[in-house]
């Protein structure tokens, strides 16, 4: 099929081939002589469009025995160190884009097979919804990268650039589907890094989860909405950076984090976090507020902080959290 | 010293801790036990030979890959991120395809995990960021879908 001139629009399969003496004034019986040369025309293009089209399914049928018979040099490897190519190809040891595994199983027959058998191509998900509406399809999608990955760790980004008010409801309805998948998937959670509004991301939970592998978690919503509702009281990150202010402590595991990175906390927050993290070695507290009077005789020691970076945003903060911690 | 011979009957005496970075050799060294007797290399050229020994011996005291790094999840992403190719490494693998492709082939069949690891990253380069059409064109692939599978991919591809 020709596709439509980018410039002007033209679209040669829109143009009419057939009846083209319906321009011939109805009085006349038959059709002048253009109207006739241009009926040949247009029989002749009909007759070359089916033979063009023959032409290319011969060309097709011959291409996939070529492949065949004269395997390109890149078919001389082996399976598993194709695989291998594959996933280095998915996850680039440097900063750039991660390539999709899908243009690798649209090259031919033979790649999509061992595209789609090579379960560490499909552990790396990024759905950017401010690039590409999620359709039902998309969804579908998603569901087969997680199905392809078999049992390997998983590394999710998930961001929608909306806040809680201005979400679409037919945009945060086909997103539901997909936290719903992540979400049986939370055994295998890798990397889980999710940037969507609060009532998205309260959708998210460990409930599944038996045993927990996730190294990092990062939450954050557009516009720093309060993160009121969080449920990852089971998964235990190492890595752990939640920007926007957080309500409930109790609704995230900190008893195996070694980095926390917060971009708002109370004091009595931090205090708690460094009782709630044995393991913390570093951390970050971008602005801390004084949030309510602390307790004269709390007292929070933490021995494992090696790197503790804060800023407070009243001067009247910084007293009290010296005073408490040590 | 090790003496290696190549499948075009190229001897080669090499140190012993350069042969041995090939677990294949390694092995047969170890089966053979203490013996001056020449190591056939049955699936490699000297051509592609003097590559993989160009890379062994540049390579001979490096660290072996890193299991330590937790913030990967498999061994190869372990190895990735502890080994970023260098720029002796790019040089190296600035070659024409036929003989990247015989040195990850030597690699496979040497069992060299580095250096097969090395030349598969220098494959993924080629295509990473490239068009399915382009990789057809770096690689000579003929696309064999029939016309059903060809729109099913190219449906696929617009809803990613």
């Amino acid at each position: 099929m020709a596709q439509p001139c980018t410039r002007c629009g033209y679209n040669e399969d829109e143009e009419s081939y057939e009846d083209p003496w319906r321009l011939c004034p109805e009085s006349r019986s038959t059709p002048c002589d253009l109207c006739h040369d241009l009926d040949d025309l247009n029989k002749e293009i009909s007759q070359t469009r089916n033979l063009l089209q023959d032409l290319l399914n011969k060309r097709r049928e011959l291409s996939s025995k070529l492949n065949i018979g004269h395997p390109s040099i890149v078919h001389r490897l082996p399976v598993e160190v194709t695989s291998m190519i594959f996933t280095l190809y998915v996850n680039p040891s440097d900063d750039d884009d991660d390539d999709n595994p899908l243009t690798l199983g649209a090259v031919c027959r033979r790649w999509r097979q061992i595209a789609w058998s090579t379960p560490s191509v499909w552990t790396t998900l990024k759905i950017d919804t401010s690039r590409s509406f999620i359709p039902c399809s998309h969804s579908t999608l998603i569901k087969e990268y997680l199905r392809r990955s078999r049992q390997l760790p998983l590394s999710i980004t998930l961001c929608a650039p909306f806040t809680t008010s201005s979400i679409p409801h037919y945009y945060s309805h086909s997103l539901y589907s997909v936290i719903e998948a992540i979400n049986q998937q939370c055994n295998r959670w890798h990397s889980l890094d999710v940037n969507l509004p609060c009532s998205l991301l309260s959708r998210f939970n460990d409930a599944a989860s038996t045993s927990s592998g996730l190294h990092k978690l990062s939450l954050s919503s557009p516009d720093d909405e309060v993160v009121e509702t969080l449920r990852f009281s089971r998964v235990a990150p190492r890595i752990l950076d939640i920007k926007g202010p957080l309500c409930n402590l109790e609704s995230v595991n900190f008893s195996n984090a070694t980095s926390i990175t917060m971009q708002y906390a109370s004091v009595d927050h931090v205090l708690d976090i460094f009782r709630m993290a044995p393991a913390l070695v570093e951390c970050s507290f971008a602005q801390v507020a004084i949030r309510e009077e602390l307790d004269e005789h709390r007292r929070v020691t933490h021995v494992g902080i090696r790197s503790l970076k804060i800023g407070f945003w009243f001067n009247d903060s910084m007293g009290p959290f010296f005073d408490h911690a040590t | 010293m090790v003496i290696l011979i190549t499948s075009d009957n190229v001897k080669y005496v090499v140190e012993k801790d350069v042969a041995e970075l090939s677990v294949l050799v390694k092995n047969m060294l170890e089966d053979i036990g203490p013996s001056d007797e020449p190591i056939p290399l049955h699936n490699v050229t000297s051509t592609v030979f003097n590559k993989v020994l160009e890379y062994c011996i540049y390579h001979r005291n490096d660290p072996p890959p890193s299991d330590d790094d937790e913030g990967c999840a498999s061994p190869l992403h372990k190895y990735l991120a502890s080994h970023i190719c260098s720029e002796w490494d790019q040089r190296f693998f600035d070659v024409d395809q036929a003989l990247l492709f015989d040195i990850i082939l030597a690699a496979n069949y040497l069992d060299i995990k580095t250096l097969l690891d090395d030349a598969c990253k220098a494959v993924a380069h080629l295509i990473q960021g490239k068009s399915t059409e382009e990789i057809r064109g770096i690689f000579n692939i003929v696309n064999d879908f029939t016309p059903e599978e060809e729109a099913r991919v190219k449906k696929e591809n617009v809803s990613s």
